[in-house]
C-alpha cells in the first residue's frame, strides 16, 4: 500500500466552492436571480458537510491518523498520571526486558543455525557403546567417512586446540582456535571476509585463517595483515583470511579466534605441532538423504573402521557400537547440553514474570477506567462507538506496552551481556553473539503485542461496558464496582498462582543448590590446592623420577605446605575412567552383569592430603611400590570406596579380598575401604571405586594435590615456578582448589537457581503491588461504606479485619491453585533438582509462609489507610 | 426536501457514477460542475445525479489511478480542478461499457418487447 500525499481538506472544500460558483453562474445565464440560482445550486448539491465528510473519510490514510490521534491522547492521559505511569512502564519494562534477555541467550544456544550455506544438511557423525558416545574418531577413520561413504557430498574434521603461544608483532598472548581439515571452508559453503579460504596442499601447516573478531580484536581491524606471519607455538604461519562476522566455528559458546588448516593424521613424533589425529567428524549429507538412510549407507564403512582400528571386540562394544548422527545445523555446544533445560525452565519462569507485570497493569487499567467511568459515559453518551472506546483504551495500553518495550530492551541489553558473562566460569571463556539483533527484537515486538492485549482488553471492554442512565447520574457507580472488583481480584488470585509456582521452582531450586554446596564430598574442601600437569612424553624414566622426587622434597619445603601428593586426577574433575571386572571374589554376578568400576590411580598419603577418611584396613605405604618390576604373580594392592564394599561385600569383610579384571587380565588385593567421594561431578551417585596404588609415575600426566595451612595465595604462584624449574616443558593446565573446582562444576547450578530466585522474587514483589493496588483502590471506593460502618459503631480493629480479610482470601486462593500447578509444572525441574524431591514439604512450606508475610505487607497498608477514614468526612463527601 | 419533480428523475443504479464519469471524461478535460451538467444533459435530464456525491466519486477514481486532476482556469475564467482520464481509466472504460452493455442487453431480453402500457 501506499501512502499518497495527503490531500488537504481546504483544497476539497476549495473545489466545491469553485463547483458551486460556476453552477450558480450557469443557473444566471438561464434568467435566475444570484439568490435564487444560489438556492438551486445548493439543492443540486445536496448536503455540503457531508460531502466534505465522505472526501475526509475516503482518505485511505485515515486509520492512521486515528491512531495519530489515539496515540496524542493515550499520551496526554499518562502524564496526567505520572505515578501510574511510571509503576506501570516500569513493570512492563522489567517483565519485557527479562523475557527478551533470556531469549536472546536461548536464540544462539537452541535456536539460530549456523551461519553456513545450507545449515539443515550438516551431521555429526558420532558413535556410541555401553560407555556412551566417543565424540571423537581417531583420524582414519575421518578419512574413511571422507572417501567412502556415498550419502556424504562433503565431510570435514576439526578438533577444538587452546594455544597459549601466539605471537604477532612482537605481541604474544593466547588464544582458542580449531584446527581444521583442508576442505573445512569449502563443505561448510563459506565465503571470506577478506583474503581467501581455500588453500593448496603445500600450504597446509604454514597457513592461519583469522575470525573476524579476533582480527577486530587483536589487529585493530588492520586490513595489512593479509600476507604477514603470525607465530603459533613458535611455528611461522602466513595470515591468508579473515572470516566473516557471522561465523564463530563449529562450536557455539566458545568461539574460535583462528583456524588452522592441516592434513589429517598424526604429527611426526616428537613435533608438538597441532594435529588432525582425534578428531570431530562433520558431514554434509546429499540434497534428499535422510538420516536414516545415512546411517544404514555408512554401516559398511563402521565395519571398515572397526575392523582397521584393531581395538578389541570389547572395547568396540564399549564405544563403537553403532554410528549415532545429530544434527550439526545449529553447531556443537557443550554449552547446549548443559543450559538448555536450563534456558527454557527459565524462558518459562519469565514468561509467568511477564503474565504477572500484565496482570498488574491490567489491574492498574481498571481502576484507572473505573476513574474515567464518567468521562467514558458522557463520550458514549455524545454518540462514541463502544469498539471506537476500546480501540483507544487499547491504544492507551500500547502507549504503556510501547514505553515498557524501549524500557526493556535497554534494560535485556544489559543483562543479556551479564548473563553471557556469568555463563563462563573460571575455565571457559563462553562468547555468544546474544545480541539484541531482528530476531530478538521481533520477539520482543510480539510479546509487546501479547502485553497489549493481556493488560488491555478486559479492562477496555470492562470500562466501556456501561449502563449510561445509572452512570451518568452518579459518581460513584457501584453496581459496576462490583464487577470490576470481581475481575481485579480474579487476576490477583492469577498472580498468585504464578507467583507460587514460580516462588517454589526458584526455591526448590535454591534448595537443591544448597544441598549440593553443603553435601558430604567426601573429601576436605578447603586448604587444598590441586594442579593438573602435562609434560613432554621424551622424557626418560629417570628423567621423570628425578623430576618427582626434587618436586615433592621442594614443594614439601615451601612455606605451609603439610603434605603433598599425587594421583591420576582429581576428585571433580568431570573425568573417570571405566573397567569392567571378571570375577570378584565372594560374589557371585547375575548373569549378564557389567561389573564396572571407575578407576583413580594414587600415591600414599593421597587419603591423607584430601581429607578422604579411611574406614577399614591401611593406607598404602611406599613398601606396597618396589622400584624393581613387579613380579606378575603377586597382585596390585588397592584400596575401594564403601560403595564398592558394600555392593559386593554387604556386610563381609572386603579386606584381603581380590578383583580380577577383564582388560588387562590384572588382579587387585583390597587392603583397605575409604569413604565415597565425587569424581565426574558432585551429582553421581555413589559409584564403585577402586584406588589402585601406584609408586612413582613413568611420565608427567598427573595431579598434584598439596595440603596447606594458612592462605594458599603465595602457593599459586610458588608451586607452578617450581615446577617450570624443574622441567620447563612442564604445563600447569589447571590450578585451584578443591572449593574452586566444586564452584565451578556447580556453576550451571548456580547461575540458575540464582537467576530463577531472582525472577521469583520479582514475580513476588510485582505480585504485592497488584495487590495493594486492588486493595487501595477497594478501601478508595469504600470510602463511605466504611464511614458509615465507623458511625453506626465499628471499631478500627473490624475495619482493619475487614479489608485485611479480603487480600488474604484472595491470596490463599491463589496459593492452593498456585501450589497445585507447582506439583505439575515441577516435573520439568525433575534432573535440575539434589536431595530435595518435586514436592519437598520443606520448600512448599517455606514459599507458603513467605508469600502469606509479603501479602500480608501488601494489605497491611490499604487496610491500615481504612481505619483512618473520619466517618464524617467520608458522609459528607457522598 | 426533495420536490415532486425531481422525485420523476431515475435515480442511480449502484456503482454506474463511476462509469458515467469516465465516459464523460472521454471528450476531455473537465470540472466537477461540468461532469455533472454532462451527465445530467446527455441523459437528457433524466438521470438525478446529485452533484456532492459526485466529488467522493472523483475521489476514488482519483486513488484508483484512473483520472487525474490538476487546477485549471474555466471558460469563465475561474479557478477549477480538471479532471482528465488515465490510460488506466481508458481502459477500465472500455471494461465496464462492455460489461454493462452486455447487462443491460440480458436484461432487455428478459424483459421482453416493450408493452404499450401496464
Amino acid at each position: 500500500m501506499t501512502f499518497r500525499r495527503k490531500r488537504k481538506p481546504a483544497e476539497f472544500n476549495a473545489e466545491i466552492d469553485a463547483h458551486l460558483r460556476l453552477e450558480i453562474e450557469r443557473l444566471q445565464e438561464q434568467g435566475l436571480s444570484k439568490e435564487e440560482a444560489a438556492i438551486a445550486a445548493r439543492r443540486a448539491f445536496g448536503n455540503v458537510t457531508k460531502a466534505q465528510e465522505r472526501f475526509y473519510e475516503s482518505a485511505r490514510w485515515l486509520w492512521w491518523e486515528r491512531i495519530l490521534q489515539d496515540v496524542r491522547f493515550g499520551l496526554r492521559m499518562l502524564r496526567r498520571n505520572p505515578g501510574f505511569t511510571a509503576v506501570a512502564v516500569l513493570t512492563l519494562a522489567l517483565g519485557i526486558g527479562a523475557n527478551t534477555a533470556i531469549f536472546s541467550i536461548l536464540d544462539p544456544l537452541l535456536l539460530r543455525n549456523l551461519p553456513v550455506s545450507h545449515p539443515e544438511e550438516l551431521v555429526r557423525v558420532d558413535a556410541a557403546g555401553t560407555l556412551g558416545n566417543i565424540g571423537a574418531w581417531e583420524a582414519f577413520a575421518y578419512e574413511r567417512f571422507r572417501d567412502k561413504s556415498p550419502v556424504f557430498s562433503g565431510v570435514i574434521a576439526f578438533v577444538p586446540v587452546p594455544f597459549d603461544d601466539v605471537v604477532y608483532n612482537g605481541r604474544s598472548g593466547s588464544a582458542s582456535a580449531e584446527v581444521v581439515s583442508e576442505n573445512y571452508f569449502n563443505v561448510l559453503g563459506l565465503r571470506p571476509f577478506a583474503g581467501r579460504l581455500v588453500f593448496q596442499k603445500q600450504e597446509l601447516r604454514n597457513v592461519v585463517v583469522l575470525g573476524f573478531d579476533y582480527w577486530q580484536r587483536e589487529f585493530g581491524a588492520d586490513a595489512a595483515v593479509l600476507g604477514k606471519t603470525m607465530l603459533v607455538q613458535g611455528t611461522p604461519h602466513t595470515i591468508i583470511g579473515i572470516t566473516t562476522p557471522e561465523f564463530f566455528g563449529m562450536r557455539v559458546g566458545e568461539n574460535a579466534d583462528f583456524y588452522l588448516p592441516v592434513p589429517s593424521g598424526r604429527t611426526p613424533a616428537g613435533s608438538n605441532a597441532p594435529s588432525l589425529d582425534w578428531v570431530e567428524v562433520i558431514g554434509r549429507l546429499k540434497p534428499g538423504v535422510s538420516e536414516t538412510q545415512a546411517l544404514s549407507a555408512l554401516q559398511p564403512t563402521l565395519e571398515l573402521i572397526k575392523t582397521e582400528s584393531g581395538v578389541p571386540e570389547i572395547e568396540i562394544h564399549q564405544a563403537m557400537d553403532h554410528l549415532v548422527l545429530t544434527s550439526a545445523a545449529r553447531g556443537l555446544s557443550a554449552l547446549r547440553s548443559r543450559f538448555s533445560l536450563p534456558a527454557r525452565i527459565l524462558m518459562c519462569v519469565v514468561g509467568l514474570v511477564l503474565l504477572i507485570a500484565c496482570f498488574n497493569v491490567a489491574n492498574l487499567l481498571l481502576a484507572q477506567g473505573a476513574a474515567r467511568r464518567r468521562e467514558i459515559t458522557v463520550r458514549l453518551a455524545l454518540g462514541a462507538q463502544r469498539m471506537r472506546l476500546v480501540r483507544q483504551l487499547l491504544t492507551e495500553s500500547a502507549v504503556l506496552a510501547v514505553a515498557g518495550a524501549l524500557g526493556g530492551v535497554l534494560v535485556a541489553h544489559w543483562a543479556s551481556r551479564l548473563l553471557v558473562a556469568s555463563l563462563s566460569d573460571s575455565r571457559t571463556h563462553v562468547t555468544l553473539a546474544a545480541n539484541l539483533n531482528g530476531r530478538v527484537l521481533l520477539f520482543s515486538l510480539a510479546i509487546t503485542l501479547l502485553a497489549v492485549l493481556l493488560c488491555g482488553l478486559a479492562p477496555a471492554l470492562s470500562a466501556t461496558r456501561v449502563d449510561m442512565s445509572h452512570d451518568i447520574k452518579t459518581y460513584a457507580a457501584d453496581r459496576r464496582h462490583g464487577v470490576q472488583a470481581r475481575l481485579g481480584g480474579l487476576l490477583v488470585v492469577g498472580q498468585v498462582a504464578m507467583s507460587v509456582t514460580v516462588l517454589v521452582a526458584g526455591g526448590l531450586l535454591l534448595h537443591s543448590l544448597l544441598n549440593l554446596e553443603t553435601m558430604d564430598v567426601g573429601f576436605d574442601r578447603d586448604h587444598i590446592l590441586v594442579l593438573d600437569m602435562s609434560g613432554s612424553v621424551t622424557r626418560t624414566p629417570d628423567q621423570v623420577k628425578n623430576f618427582y622426587d626434587q618436586l615433592f622434597e621442594k614443594a614439601a619445603a615451601l612455606p605451609g605446605v603439610r603434605s603433598v601428593t599425587l594421583s591420576s586426577f582429581a576428585p571433580v574433575s568431570d573425568r573417570v575412567i571405566g573397567i569392567n571386572l571378571r570375577v570378584v571374589d565372594g560374589y557371585t554376578a547375575r548373569s549378564g552383569e557389567e561389573m564396572k568400576v571407575f578407576l583413580v590411580g594414587v600415591m600414599p598419603g593421597y587419603f591423607r592430603t584430601l581429607g578422604v577418611r579411611l574406614l577399614q584396613g591401611r593406607d598404602f605405604v611406599p613398601q606396597d611400590f618396589p622400584s624393581k618390576p613387579q613380579v606378575s604373580s603377586v597382585p596390585r594392592v588397592v584400596i575401594v570406596n564403601r560403595g564398592l564394599a558394600q555392593h559386593y561385600f554387604g556386610d563381609q569383610d572386603p579386606i584381603g579380598k581380590r578383583l580380577h579384571t577383564v582388560e588387562g587380565n590384572g588382579t587387585w588385593e583390597i587392603i583397605g575401604v575409604v569413604a565415597d567421594s565425587k569424581y565426574l561431578s558432585l551429582r553421581e551417585d555413589a559409584t564403585d571405586f577402586v584406588y589402585l596404588g601406584m609408586g612413582t609415575p613413568s611420565a608427567v600426566r598427573s595431579t598434584l594435590s598439596v595440603r596447606a595451612s594458612g592462605s594458599l595465595a603465595s602457593l599459586r604462584s610458588a608451586l607452578p615456578e617450581l615446577i617450570q624449574s624443574l622441567d620447563s616443558s612442564v604445563r600447569v593446565k589447571r590450578i585451584a582448589t578443591l572449593q574452586e573446582r566444586i564452584d565451578d562444576s556447580l556453576h550451571a547450578d548456580r547461575l540458575v537457581a540464582v537467576l530463577c530466585g531472582t525472577f521469583s522474587l520479582l514475580a513476588l514483589t510485582l505480585t504485592c503491588v497488584g495487590l495493594y493496588g486492588v486493595l487501595s483502590f477497594s478501601v478508595a471506593r469504600k470510602t463511605s461504606e466504611i464511614g458509615i460502618r465507623m458511625a453506626l459503631g465499628a471499631e478500627p480493629g473490624n475495619i482493619f479485619r475487614l479489608f485485611v480479610g479480603r487480600g488474604m482470601k484472595l491470596v490463599m486462593v491463589g496459593l492452593v491453585i498456585g501450589l497445585a500447578a507447582a506439583l505439575v509444572a515441577t516435573s520439568l525441574l525433575k534432573s535440575l533438582l539434589f536431595g530435595v524431591g518435586r514436592g519437598d514439604p520443606i520448600t512448599y512450606l517455606g514459599i507458603c509462609l513467605l508469600l502469606a508475610l509479603a501479602a500480608f505487607a501488601a494489605c497491611f497498608l490499604p487496610a491500615r489507610r481504612a481505619t483512618r477514614v473520619d466517618p464524617l468526612v467520608a458522609l459528607r463527601n457522598e | 426536501m426533495s420536490t415532486r419533480e425531481e422525485n420523476k428523475k431515475l435515480e442511480l443504479l449502484q456503482g454506474t457514477l463511476d462509469l458515467l464519469i469516465l465516459r464523460t471524461l472521454i471528450f476531455g478535460p473537465q470540472h466537477g460542475q461540468g461532469v455533472a451538467r454532462a451527465i445530467q444533459q446527455t441523459s437528457e435530464e433524466e438521470l438525478l445525479v446529485e452533484h456532492g456525491a459526485l466529488y467522493p466519486a472523483l475521489q476514488r477514481l482519483e486513488e484508483r489511478g484512473w483520472i487525474s486532476a490538476k487546477w485549471g482556469t474555466s471558460t469563465t475564467n475561474r479557478k477549477a480542478r480538471f479532471y482528465s482520464l488515465t490510460a488506466a481509466g481508458r481502459k477500465q472504460l472500455v471494461k465496464e461499457t462492455a460489461k454493462w452493455k452486455r447487462l443491460a442487453r440480458a436484461i432487455g431480453r428478459i424483459l421482453g418487447p416493450q408493452p404499450e402500457e401496464i
